[in-house]
């Protein structure tokens, strides 16, 4: 079965080409162009406006026919295709417009089916991309499974009871992890973005040389709160000042926050793991790329879940991409017929799971 | 004129106060460094407006909007809620372009936008409002509300 994927839902604009035979990946190309990153602002993502997406996405159709066939032919590629994908929400309405919009009227014109894709479920299938040079990656009886969602965006935990069954257990209550990472980052005056420049400058640092709080680490519900970590390690900057000089204080600092939110993340997605039993743990999203989110949440599984598997995405699947929106759109085509491409539109609140 | 925030409790019945004088078609900025409190005020103001949703961080997507229940909300012609936030922008010119003012300029619609001193042109709107956040020490803040 093959596969076009169309991802915009914010700042990334993104297609993939994706062949599935028997279990196996024969064949995935995806092309991604991201937003030019200013740094002005600690953060800044400019040209957000849904027609740099326009301007973008026939470009990128004509990069991905030209990888898959070595020619930019789009009937030829249209013949090729046997559905079509992208992503609906949740995101930026403008933004999402634009990749839904590509989408169903390339599934009008190649008269193929087509699927609209809920981008946190891409993300949570940003799993089943084997890695380059592979060709599958094992994902049989992974059910109940729980995937942590974090990214600059969100923050989630979702049962996945199977293909498309989706109880969302818990989420941010205010900022993001990723969010978070990039916002004290930027306290810190460690740059954008916030996630690899504070593993970087924490590297070498001590991460329990600062006890910052761990918002609702004990709470009985499974939500998360980032936002007191902004006003914890602003106080601790200002009665600090003189030492910030110091490079072994910045590493131990950055160190200790991101030991702050990876220790929330980690403590409550193997508690509600266990607590629900799941047979697999999976992450997903742009902050599964953090080192130490990985590590720490294999080993606390392997102490306490032994029995529960851990799958961790491919880096290059982690940020947002089209491949993650094609695998899901495969699942999706297993068990239903597509979306009627006249009726079907973009919903950004759309909240996976609840 | 500046008014003393002592602690969240404070904060919400500010939010609670300013929501009752709120009228469909009105701007508020906020301004204030990271953490000042922006977002909490928003979430107290929501839920003043009867909003059902939970509110969070509008940063990374830079716009969600909310529909208002409050009876009393649609007395003062309240049916919507806009939480913008112009943290990730640099040129202001990109909220414009993807269709913000269309939402700013719903007579039924209120409009909150975090980091408003990114987008200066908001200010030249007649129903305008600005608070600014200050941070006293702890968990203290001073909201200092522009005259309307
Ligand atoms: N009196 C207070 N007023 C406001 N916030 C307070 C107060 N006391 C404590 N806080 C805490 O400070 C934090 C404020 O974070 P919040 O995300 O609301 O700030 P913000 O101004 O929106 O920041 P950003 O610039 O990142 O958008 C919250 O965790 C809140 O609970
Ligand atoms: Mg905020």
């Amino acid at each position: 079965m093959r596969i076009i994927g169309i991802e915009s839902s914010c700042d990334d604009s993104a297609v993939a080409y994706l062949d599935i035979e028997g279990d196996q990946v024969v064949r995935l190309e995806h092309v991604v162009a991201s937003q030019i990153i200013h740094h002005q602002f600690g953060g800044v993502v400019p040209e957000v406006a849904a027609r740099e997406h326009s301007a973008k996405m026939p470009r990128l159709l004509d990069e991905l026919a030209q990888r898959v066939m070595g020619e930019e032919n789009g009937p030829r590629l249209g013949k090729l295709t046997d559905l079509i994908c992208a992503t609906a929400g949740p995101g930026l309405a403008t933004s999402l417009r634009v990749g839904l919009d590509t989408g169903r009227a390339l599934a009008a014109a190649w008269s193929k089916p087509f699927y609209a894709i809920n981008h946190i479920e891409g993300h949570v299938y940003s799993n089943w991309l084997p890695g380059l040079g592979q060709t599958t990656k094992i994902m049989n009886e992974i059910f109940p499974a729980l995937a942590l969602v974090v990214s600059g965006g969100h923050t989630e935990l979702l049962l996945m009871r199977d293909h498309g069954d989706y109880e969302l257990l818990g989420a941010t209550l205010d900022d993001a992890a990723g969010e978070a990472f990039d916002k004290t980052a930027k306290l810190m005056g460690l740059g954008y973005p916030g996630g690899p420049k504070i593993s970087q400058a924490g590297a070498s640092g001590n991460s329990r040389a600062i006890d910052f709080p761990r918002p609702m680490i004990n709470s009985n519900n499974h939500n998360f709160s980032f936002s007191g970590l902004k006003t914890a390690v602003r106080y601790f900057i200002e009665q600090n000042k003189e030492q910030l000089a110091g490079s072994d204080f910045t590493s131990d600092l950055a160190a200790s926050v991101e030991q702050a939110i990876v220790d929330v993340l980690v403590t409550k997605t193997v508690r509600v793991a266990i607590e629900s039993g799941v047979q697999t743990v999976l992450l997903a999203g742009g902050v599964a790329a953090n080192r130490k989110l990985r590590e720490s949440l294999r080993e606390a599984l392997a102490v306490e879940a032994p029995d529960v598997a851990f799958v961790e995405p491919e880096l290059i699947y982690c940020t947002d991409n089209a491949a993650m929106v094609a695998m899901a759109g495969y699942w999706q085509a297993q068990r239903r017929a597509g979306d009627d491409w006249r009726k079907v539109e973009i919903d950004p609140n759309w909240e996976l799971g609840r | 004129m500046k008014i003393a925030i002592n602690n969240l409790d404070d904060l919400r019945k500010f939010a609670v106060d300013f929501a009752l004088r709120l009228r469909g078609g009105d701007v508020v900025g906020l301004i204030g460094d990271l953490g000042a409190g922006k977002t909490t005020f928003v979430q107290f103001l929501a839920a003043a407006l009867g909003v059902q949703e939970e509110v969070k961080s509008p940063t990374f997507v830079l716009v969600r909007e909310y529909i208002a229940t409050e009876p009393t909300a649609f007395e003062r012609n309240i049916r919507k809620l806009v939480h913008a936030d112009a943290y990730r922008l640099e040129d202001e010119d990109e909220l414009w372009a993807i269709g913000f003012a269309d939402l700013v300029d719903d007579a039924e619609t209120v409009t909150v936008v975090e980091w408003a001193d990114r987008l200066p042109a908001l200010k030249d709107r007649s129903t305008y409002h600005e608070l600014r956040f200050e941070f006293d020490i702890g968990e203290k803040r001073i909201i200092d509300s522009s005259e309307r």
